[in-house]
């Protein structure tokens, strides 16, 4: 049971970092490989504005903030440029990668690649039904569960949520029905990389103390959630989530924490296996 | 100058088209005021050699204009290229008077252009009210009014509106494509193969909708297969060979013509 619960809580900060991304997948497809990068700016971030005060609600708006920002950036100052030039698909995912070295390398040079601390008071443990949990605990889950109902109302209801869809179906048809689908990208971008930044926050929190690689060691992670859930589809990304976070708590626990990462692989290449297009069927997608 | 192979009509080497008819009858006034589309010597490859070669039509409003002519011909290309699809590297398109050659696709959108594509042209995974929806993403505004109005035109689509457009029919989808290109009331309404791959009683009523688009005001520029019916209602026809104009005149006579007939339709 603690393991469930804390299974939880990785898996309530994985589901956000990966919709994010599944969502950025399914709009633009492009692979970016600078997703962790995107929480580790949230990460220092938060940690930054957690030197001149222990409320959490600043931290959060900043980590959203620059991950935000890292996001916008990519596209706009990377991504479009050469996607407009007709640059592949391979090619952009080089660039993305280019960009998670020199991210990490500037966060070297401006905190030094040893270890910062970065708490939240943790106060009492609370029981909620057979877990226990830390107020941060309850707040994280509590965050990625709003934001991924807002998100599910914006997919299905928005004008702006309609038009995402509409170009992750078909880019050329979104374009000549109107659709401003370059605006439509550069938004989806904000919105993957201020998510992921709240992701990198939480995650850092939850840690305690991180490095510039923060982010960058969860990648991975986060593609085995994305793929077993099946790329570019968002509700399947939170089921992805909820079975990579609980498999690698549960498995923290009763084997050894050393091997968690391993076993979010293991579950990835059995669902590779037996349903490569990953466990949620093709419902309909956002 | 090289041709791909001689089949009949394409391989004659008249560098501007042949027209049947009196064309006298073609510049007659339109009964409707909208602008005419007209594609002026229209080059259009996909990066190689050029499919389209220096290609002229016209679309007039409140007519119908058929372009038909082998598999291959490049009338699919010239459609993407009119519809800023594909970039054309000579030539001119103009909307009256306005030069539009090579707008993006969301600029002829907003002029009034539209453009419903052969294949794929519907977002499969949005409902077909979010597909009507997205079809006025441009106008905002009283879309909810407008989507009544062509439920009142396609009936089919009425009862659908819930429905992801994948689980649609064949003729199904292309009413509904069909109503998305109509959602912001184009002055051109540019449609490649509208009754392809349905069922016989399917392409009857999706033809009667072509009929009654064009008789609503739009110029209606059609590009297809069927080269009988489309050139027997068509107000003006264009035949298609090797990427070049072959043949052009009031759809009915081209259809009176021995050549045409013998390579194209048969009988
Ligand atoms: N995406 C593409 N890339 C490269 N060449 C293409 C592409 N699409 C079409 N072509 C080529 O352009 C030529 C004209 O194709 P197009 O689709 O315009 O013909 P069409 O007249 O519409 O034929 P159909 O009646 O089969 O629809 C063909 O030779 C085809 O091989
Ligand atoms: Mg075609």
């Amino acid at each position: 049971m603690l393991g469930i619960g804390f299974g939880l809580v990785t898996a309530a900060i994985v589901a956000l970092s990966t919709v994010a991304l599944s969502l950025q997948f399914s709009v633009t497809r492009t692979i970016n490989f600078a997703h962790g990068e995107l929480m580790t700016v949230g990460a220092y971030a938060g940690y930054l504005v957690a030197q001149h005060t222990s409320n959490l609600v600043p931290q959060a708006l900043a980590a959203v903030a620059a991950g935000a920002v890292l996001g916008w950036v990519l596209n706009w100052g990377l991504l479009r440029p050469f996607s407009r030039r007709g640059a592949s698909k391979i090619v952009l995912f080089v660039l993305t990668i280019a960009t998670a070295l020199i991210v990490q390398n500037l966060l070297q040079v401006g905190f030094g690649g040893s270890f910062v601390d970065y708490h939240y008071s943790v106060g009492l443990a609370h029981h909620v039904g057979p877990f226990l949990w830390t107020t941060l605990n309850i707040v994280t889950m509590v965050t990625a569960a709003v934001i991924l109902i807002s998100l599910h109302l914006m997919i299905r209801r928005t004008r702006f949520g309609k038009a995402q869809r509409a170009v992750a179906d078909d880019l050329m048809l979104a374009r000549t029905t109107g659709i401003a689908a370059e605006r439509i990208i550069s938004f989806t971008w904000v919105l993957d990389g201020g998510i992921a930044g709240l992701a990198g926050m939480f995650l850092a929190l939850q840690v305690g103390s991180f490095t510039p690689t923060l982010g960058f060691g969860y990648l991975l992670v986060i593609f085995a959630a994305a793929i077993v859930g099946g790329i570019g589809k968002m509700y399947g990304a939170m089921v992805g989530s909820l079975i990579i976070g609980i498999v690698m708590e549960v498995s923290a626990i009763y084997i050894n924490p050393s091997y968690k990462e391993t076993m979010a692989f293991l579950v990835l290449v059995v669902v590779l296996l037996f349903r490569p297009q990953g466990i949620v069927p093709a419902l309909s997608e956002g | 100058m090289s041709r791909e192979g001689g089949d009949g009509i394409g391989s004659t080497s008249a560098m501007s088209a042949r027209v049947v008819g009196n064309p006298a009858l073609a510049v007659a006034e339109p009964v409707v005021d909208g602008p005419t589309l007209s594609a002026d010597c229209l080059t259009i490859g996909y990066g190689g050699t050029p499919v389209v070669r220096e290609v002229s039509v016209r679309a007039r409003p409140g007519q119908l204009t058929a372009i038909v002519g082998p598999n291959g011909a490049g009338k699919s290309t010239l459609l993407k290229g009119m519809a800023g699809v594909l970039r054309c590297s000579s030539g001119r398109t103009l909307l009256g008077d306005d030069d539009v050659t090579n707008l993006t696709p969301e600029r002829l959108i907003r002029l009034g252009i539209s453009y419903v594509p052969q294949v794929s042209n519907v977002f499969a995974s949005l409902t077909v009210r979010e597909n009507l929806e997205m079809g006025a993403y441009i106008v905002r505004a009283n879309s909810k009014q407008r989507i009544e109005e062509l439920c009142s035109m396609f009936p089919d689509l009425k009862s659908s509106l819930h429905r992801p457009a994948r689980t649609l029919s064949g003729g199904q989808r292309m009413m509904l494509a069909l109503a998305r290109g109509l959602m912001v009331q184009p002055k051109v309404l540019l449609l490649d193969e509208p009754t392809a791959g349905l069922a016989p009683m399917v392409v009857e009523a999706v033809w009667e909708h072509v009929l009654a688009i064009k008789a609503s005001g739009p110029a209606v520029l059609v590009v297809e297969q069927n080269t009988r019916r489309s050139l027997r209602d068509a107000d003006w026809g264009y035949v298609l060979t090797n990427g070049r104009n072959n043949l052009e005149g009031p759809g009915p006579e081209l259809l009176a013509d021995k050549d045409l007939v013998r390579l194209y339709i048969g009988g």
